[in-house]
């Protein structure tokens, strides 16, 4: 899936890179956009752009978000209140996709990806008990029932 | 139990019994789903009050959470700025007041059993009181003193200028523990309210002193203050109702009286 942007357009041709994933999804994505991505950004400075860059860890379900994601914030002229209902919009997933953005956009150095990412999943986090988020991180390694009692007296007042 | 309905490679598989501690560290570790300094910054968003709470998940959070550097990451992290206030009771601040003031939930700490460590070689006036780590210090009465923690295994750091926390030397804990024991403050300490700042992680005088030294009931909050049931007679006048309503509004961070309803 290739993005187009519906902004007017400038009057050189746009300068395209293009993102290879994980599992061979080729994506095209402006290089204004991409520089949001400091790894891509650098290398992009490095004239290492030039030919599809492999990303590894990132599949091409993930990888076509991300570059959305980055389109939209390269867009001119969006006001900061619809871009963050598009946001909100946007990070209405499952956490596991949530964890995955997180991943890619620490991966691929997106400030603005990986804090808004991380927010939703803390925001998560704030409404569940200890069980629940065990279940949602894969925690084995709980405490034993006296441990976490132990933990839980020390800090009574925050339960009450 | 309702299973994660995605594609994604890294879907959860939760087991169904609980591993014991004998299968080998690495493979745990692979099969969390964030890498631990990925976790760090998503917790690091998260209000104090929640990080208390989140210390029982699992003994990896918890050392996370207690982490001197990670306190200081969160603090700065100007997601949410929670506010902590400290009013000192006028004698030998042992019945310091602490509140949380945190997305609008309000708590009172336990009572704190120290005293003001005025001898040795520390000086440790206040006991602070961090909700996360119960042995946090500032060096004097002055507010802008540097903030010292003293960590579990009885080693200190001191909150530095840029927010980091720095090693002091060594104290032994058994020093410590003699100098509490023998060291007594008779000064009468005037009623203080202070306020920290999380955000900007330093301590501020409030301007308006607490109208009364008698906290009986509280802290409850309501329509963007702290209110307590006072005890105490009206300053001023010396008379007045005994009880009457203490209130510190968040907003403009001021102490003042509140109406009681007429019954």
């Amino acid at each position: 899936m290739s993005s187009s942007s519906s902004s007017s357009l400038p009057p050189c041709p746009k300068k395209m890179i293009t993102l290879k994933s994980s599992d061979g999804e080729t994506f095209q994505i402006e290089e204004t956009a991409a520089l949001q991505s400091k790894t891509l950004e650098n290398m992009i400075d490095e004239n290492c752009a030039s030919t599809p860059i492999p990303l590894r860890s990132i599949n091409g379900k993930i990888l076509a978000k991300v570059v959305e994601f980055c389109n939209k914030h390269a867009e001119v002229g969006v006001d900061a209140e619809s871009l963050h209902a598009w946001d909100a919009e946007f990070v209405n997933v499952e956490y596991t996709t949530l964890f995955d953005y997180i991943l890619a956009a620490n991966f691929l150095e997106i400030p603005t990806l990986l804090d808004l990412a991380s927010g939703v999943v803390g925001d998560m986090i704030k409404g569940k008990t200890p069980d629940e988020i065990r279940k949602m991180f894969n925690i084995n390694d709980a405490f034993s029932p006296e441990e976490e009692e132990e933990v839980r007296r020390a800090n009574q007042w925050a339960f009450e | 139990m309702s299973s994660p309905n995605s594609t994604s490679p890294r879907r959860l598989h939760p087991r169904k019994t609980r591993r014991t501690s004998s299968l080998p560290v690495d493979l745990l570790r692979n099969e969390s789903l964030l890498p631990l300094d990925l976790l760090r910054n998503v917790l690091s968003c998260l209000p104090t009050i929640s990080l208390v709470q989140l210390r029982s998940v699992c003994k990896e959070w918890c050392d996370i959470i207690d982490n001197p550097y990670f306190a200081a990451m969160q603090a700065t992290s100007g997601a949410e700025s929670p506010r902590i206030l400290l009013i000192s009771r006028s004698r030998l601040a042992l019945d310091s007041h602490f509140v949380v003031d945190d997305e609008f939930l309000v708590t009172l700490l336990p009572r704190l059993a120290t005293r003001p460590w005025l001898n040795g070689p520390w000086s440790f006036m206040s006991r602070v009181g961090h909700p996360l780590r119960h042995d946090l210090y500032r060096q004097s009465s002055d507010p802008r003193s540097p903030l010292v923690a003293v960590v579990a295994d009885g080693r200190m750091v001191e909150l530095a200028k840029d927010g980091n926390w720095g090693r002091l030397p060594d104290w032994p804990v058994q020093d410590r523990a003699r100098e509490l024991s023998r060291t007594r403050d008779p000064a009468f300490l005037p009623l203080r309210a202070e306020i920290l700042d999380q955000g900007s992680r330093s301590w501020r005088d409030i301007v308006s002193v607490p109208p009364s030294h008698d906290f009986n009931e509280g802290p409850v909050f309501a329509a963007g203050s702290i209110h307590w049931k006072t005890g105490g007679r009206d300053q001023v006048l010396r008379t007045g109702p005994m009880i009457r309503i203490s209130s510190f509004n968040l907003t403009k961070e001021e102490f003042a009286w509140t109406p009681c309803p007429e019954l």
